[in-house]
């Protein structure tokens, strides 16, 4: 009788594809599910690690959309500080599941995010779902909402036009405020506060399981393919560790259960849908097969060289479109990073 | 004494050189030197210099030429030879807000298929690209030299006469005339000129103060009257020109004489005051 094991490729075992091959060479760590055309419009969003993601996909060719571009001549460096050119809109760092879902249910009109108006140490108003998009902030109440209405109206176009949605997974710690369920990319008193009148109190620590994150993407999924129903979707688990946790353990043990559940959800849902593929951004720079060398000195924020060996195995799979070649350094991308404001906090 | 003014600009310098043959005899006191070269289509040749001992020396064959030419002489800009100094366009004026008009709007702009932006958005990235300027780079390497006061003179205004085009057998003009005139059908021209007025402020910050044009010399916020175009004259084909009939950007040596009176005015004080305009 013959074992299960017999007769399985070398990338099967880890003596034949992780000890006996150098870490730079290590093969078919990837494997696409589908193939991304060249005129096929790709949406990107998530944790700080997807501005790498978006980056380097425009950098080889494809057609990474952008419904909200900066300013034409605005320099590169101002354009980050008004949250342009990150993301295929201007909606800052997405960092969970319920957050994208969030989003898009508001882009459609489900729902309306609840105290959607944060002010700053400055008097400064922001946009509480977007903090960091508007640096020197806003005055009016009005004025925000004016904004969100027509970032919204690009938010439901990308929806609704993309063919393919990379979306990186960050976290599984999140705030909501208790009595709407609304969800925040940063906890109250960060960079700004609820309006006067509601506390810290008002609000609740959450710590998504991978069932829930599970579900949360299911919903988005379905609401996208309602309008949009060719759009495949890219999962990917930001490789990053926390800034920092609420959950009263350890940040590594924090860190190790928030991207094994998220890890866990994107397995989850690269097992159950046709269009929904996964790649290890994750595994590459985070288990020992690299043994950690893509980190910079303080083993949370990935080199620029851990950044370009990351979309080089992309890439090998979805090749760059015309004369683009793999490799190279990753240029580099000035990250804006609400997660890593936390550490000021330390 | 005579007070040695070196004037640095694109094809706009055109106007200044034809305005000082008219000012200068009224001027005796005042040299005028004067550096430039015109674009190369989208391409600044003048922006490709170095600095070095005390000098902004070309950095190709073809700007040198034409620093000799426009200076009468000089291949560098001895930069401690000089009192003063007045810069024309070189990346300042109406056309970077021209350009960030085309896809982008702040509240009280009309153009709905726009993106929404904030006026802060807008300011920013035009004091950025400002601050990237040409004409920045330049009041940057004078200032690391000198104490003498830097005039920056923004792009003129087009000709109001723009309006009665429909367009140019100009690749580059046609684009601006056909948004031009929207951007008047819309009535964002106040709009736009506040912007652009209150984003000079960042060239303080590399020393310079600008001079930009107004009153009679403004026509409806964003243009400038025709009769200081009509005869215009422009630095190009290795010469000083008249422009072509078609050309509603560039000005006359009215234009000029009225620009650079401006600019003597606030001479020998140099002392800055804000926004001091024709």
């Amino acid at each position: 009788m013959n074992s299960p094991y017999q007769g399985l490729p070398q990338k099967s075992f880890w003596k034949t594809a992780v000890d006996e091959v150098h870490p730079l060479a290590l093969d078919e760590l990837y494997k696409k599910k589908f193939d991304i055309h060249p005129d096929h419009k790709i949406a990107t969003g998530g944790s700080c690690f997807a501005q790498h993601v978006a980056s380097r996909l425009r950098t080889s060719g494809y057609a990474v959309m952008d419904k909200e571009p900066a300013p034409i001549g605005m320099p590169k460096e101002l354009a980050t500080h008004y949250g342009f050119g990150l993301y295929s809109a201007r909606y800052g760092n997405i960092y969970t599941a319920k957050q994208l879902l969030q989003l898009s249910r508001e882009a459609f009109g489900q729902i309306r995010p609840s105290l959607p108006v944060w002010t700053r140490p400055d008097g400064r108003l922001v946009d509480a779902q977007r903090p960091n998009i508007e640096p020197k902030g806003f005055g009016t109440e009005e004025e925000i909402s004016l904004h969100r209405r027509h970032h919204l109206s690009h938010v439901k176009t990308m929806l609704s036009d993309m063919d393919v949605f990379i979306f990186t997974l960050g976290l599984t710690e999140s705030w909501a405020h208790l009595e709407s369920g609304t969800i925040y990319p940063t906890a109250p008193g960060t960079i700004a506060s609820p309006p006067q009148g509601i506390d810290v109190a008002d609000f609740e620590f959450v710590n998504f399981s991978a069932n829930e994150t599970v579900e949360q993407f299911k919903a988005f999924r379905e609401l996208v393919q309602q309008s949009n129903p060719k759009c495949k979707f890219i999962l990917t688990v930001s490789p990053v560790p926390l800034t920092a946790t609420a959950s009263g353990q350890h940040v590594a043990v924090a860190t190790m259960y928030s991207k094994s559940a998220l890890r866990a959800a994107a397995g989850e849902l690269y097992g159950a849908f046709d269009d929904v593929d996964y790649f290890p951004s994750y595994e590459i720079i985070n288990s020992p097969i690299t043994r950690g060398f893509f980190f910079d000195k303080n083993m949370r924020t990935v080199s620029s060289q851990g950044v370009d060996f990351v979309m080089s195995r992309f890439l090998c799979e979805h090749p760059p479109v015309g004369q683009q070649t793999i490799g190279g350094v990753a240029a580099e991308v000035d990250l804006s990073c609400e997660d890593a404001l936390l550490e000021a906090f330390s | 004494m005579t007070l040695k003014i070196c004037c640095i600009g694109t094809s706009h310098l055109g106007c200044l050189k034809s305005g000082w043959e008219t000012l200068a005899p009224s001027h005796p006191e005042v040299a005028m030197t004067f550096f430039g070269a015109p674009n190369s289509g989208l391409t600044e040749l003048i922006s490709d210099v170095a600095l070095s001992d005390g000098q902004i020396i070309p950095r190709t064959q073809m700007l040198a030429q034409y620093f000799q030419f426009t200076s009468g002489g000089h291949t560098n800009i001895h930069v401690k030879d000089y009192d003063a100094f007045a810069i024309i366009g070189c990346g300042v004026g109406l056309t970077p807000l021209f350009d960030i008009y085309q896809t982008h709007r702040s509240d009280g702009m009309t153009t709905e298929e726009a993106i929404f932006v904030s006026q802060n958005c807008l300011l920013d990235t035009a004091r950025g690209v400002f601050l990237g300027s040409t004409a920045s780079k330049y009041s940057k390497a004078i200032k690391s030299l000198t104490n003498a006061p830097i005039f920056i003179i923004p792009d003129p205004r087009p000709s109001i006469a723009v309006l009665d085009q429909d367009g140019s057998p100009n690749r580059i003009w046609d684009h601006y005339i056909r948004l031009i005139k929207k951007l008047h059908l819309n009535n964002d021209g106040r709009l736009v000129c506040d912007l652009f007025r209150q984003s000079l402020s960042a060239l303080a910050h590399v020393g310079a103060k600008v001079i930009d044009a107004s009153g009679s010399m403004v026509s409806e916020h964003i243009f400038t009257p025709d009769e200081l175009c009509r005869g215009s004259v422009w630095l190009q084909n290795g010469a000083y020109e008249q422009s072509p009939s078609i050309d509603f950007f560039h000005m006359n040596g009215q234009f000029g004489g009225k620009m650079l009176t401006a600019v003597i005015k606030q001479l020998p004080n140099g002392a800055f005051q804000v926004e001091n305009t024709v």
